[in-house]
């Protein structure tokens, strides 16, 4: 991307592409969504120039909370430089002329497609999420009428007859991803496509969440300090992925969420922080794993 | 017949940046109840309405929204100002109301008549504006519950302890319930329906 392309805005558009009213719109969804932490506000989403699944929610509220102060960090996977990631990115350096960072650490608004940074979020961040399917139990109750009524009544037991038929399949809870979580006691949220690695990250955070979902028109949030329970059973309590033995094949780091990726036909693999702004920063700190190009040398 | 002249005082200078800064504001409010912020706009001359309920009014508000006015805001001037500005209309009727904007908290000691929402939508709620002479955060209430680390004690010389009844019967309702938000002529806090209120126990006793 040209210094020209960063630095002018395209004057056609309203800053940060939606128009006014639209914002206000949003703003006031979000509003009763972090008064009802876990409760999903139905909002009048708006075509977006993407398509669905690209992020089109959590483009909205990104928007509607951007500032010209802020600067935005946006990933996809953990990773800055992934298509999804670039495209938001590029289109809020178009419409909002923000400044644009792939540092946790710098971000004040940071726009996620399914991970949470390694790096703790702070107080003065706002962690937006893209979400697909925000009802937790739309996979097992499909009308709308009737997981409406569910919520409002906190009749929850479907879910957890999903997670013991995990057991009884499995042995253990084979869910890995978009994991249900207890938000205050109150509401079964669906922490949107999260490995479930993410879920104690969002258990009295410090920064706030709000999560976006463009097609089926829903946001909701997590103030800061929010109970954020993953549910389980007493005899088969909530657990996160783990490597043992495991260190990303670039940084040496440990009990990260890593990516595998296959080295060759031979069925070789390493294993790497899904986090590249993590990794990077490790690397830039003098951590090297094994298989980095200046590992050798610093060996010798 | 000559009609008498009044001139509408200006609203936000800068719509889109002045929204923006606004909302940020209010929130971070309501995601860290019983913490004061200063406002970032306050905008005079709004009939009635303080500088900084008229920022929460102008960002919040359209022709989407209706606003119930308690008696001492609801003026010619201020119907006139937020009809210009917002383009939403009044409602006499607190049920109807999305927001509410009162010249204290009075209209909500004991029952009051605004829209809790409904445990389908409880979004379908009023958030209340409530003009304060001060805000502190100290003695008065202990806050606690979502956007609050451990306790945040939270208090206002305007709010009486018969509000505070009220506020606590309704955060039992949750999650039904109005939202509050307290604007002073500089600053402004929120109680959210999710806040739980612990009274100064030297009080109840």
């Amino acid at each position: 991307m040209s210094l020209d392309q960063l630095t002018n805005a395209a004057p056609a558009y309203n800053f940060a592409y939606l128009d006014e009213q639209t914002k206000r719109m949003i703003r006031r969804a979000i509003l009763k969504g972090i008064a009802v932490p876990g409760y999903q506000v139905p909002f009048a989403a708006r075509e977006m120039p993407m398509p669905y699944g690209w992020g089109t929610g959590g483009v909205q509220v990104t928007a509607s909370v951007l500032g010209e102060s802020d600067i935005l960090k946006v990933i996809d996977q953990g990773a800055d430089d992934t298509t999804n990631a670039v495209s938001i990115r590029n289109f809020f350096a178009k419409t909002a002329n923000v400044e644009l960072t792939t540092h946790t650490k710098e971000a004040t608004v940071i726009q996620t497609r399914h991970r949470i940074p390694e790096e703790e979020l702070q107080a003065h961040q706002t962690l937006v999420y893209q979400v697909p399917i925000p009802e937790p139990l739309r996979f097992l109750e499909p009308r709308e009428t009737e997981t409406r009524k569910m919520h409002a009544l906190s009749e929850y037991g479907l879910i957890h007859v999903k997670l013991y038929e995990d057991i009884a399949t499995h042995g253990h809870i084979a869910t890995t991803y978009a994991y249900p979580v207890m938000v205050e006691g109150r509401y079964v949220m669906d922490p949107s496509p999260t490995p479930k690695f993410d879920n104690p990250k969002m258990h009295k955070s410090k920064a706030l969440q709000l999560f976006g979902a463009g097609r089926e028109k829903r946001i909701y949030a997590l103030p800061p300090y929010t109970d954020v329970v993953s549910l389980d059973f007493e005899d088969h309590p909530f657990t996160i992925q783990e490597w043992p033995d495991t260190k990303c094949a670039m940084c040496g780091a440990e009990g990260v969420y890593f990516d595998e990726v296959i080295l060759d036909d031979a069925g070789n693999n390493m294993f790497v922080c899904s986090d590249s702004d993590y990794c990077e920063t490790r690397q830039s700190e003098g951590h090297l794993g094994p298989l980095n190009a200046d590992y050798k040398e610093r060996m010798q | 017949m000559t009609m008498p002249q009044r001139t509408i005082a200006q609203g936000f200078t800068d719509l889109t940046h002045q929204s923006q800064q606004s909302f940020k504001s209010i929130m971070d409010a309501m995601a860290q109840p019983g913490k004061i912020y200063d406002a970032p706009h306050k905008v005079d001359n709004a009939g009635a309405l303080n500088p900084v309920a008229t920022m929460v009014a102008l960002t919040l508000c359209d022709a989407e929204t209706l606003i119930y006015l308690d008696e001492a805001l609801n003026s010619a001037e201020t119907r006139q100002f937020l009809a210009f500005h917002t383009g939403a209309a009044t409602t006499s009727d607190p049920q109807k109301a999305q927001f509410a904007f009162l010249s204290s908290a009075e209209a909500l000691e004991g029952d009051h008549a605004f829209n809790m929402g409904n445990h389908e939508y409880p979004d379908q709620s009023t958030t209340v504006i409530i003009a304060v002479n001060d805000l502190a955060n100290h003695a008065g209430a202990t806050l606690s519950g979502p956007g609050i680390e451990t306790s945040r004690a939270f208090a206002s010389s305007s709010l009486s302890e018969k509000f505070w009844q009220q506020a606590e019967a309704n955060n039992a309702e949750y999650p039904l319930g109005i939202d509050h938000i307290f604007v002073t002529e500089t600053q402004l806090a929120a109680l959210p329906r999710s806040t739980k209120i612990n009274l100064d126990p030297a009080q109840g006793e």
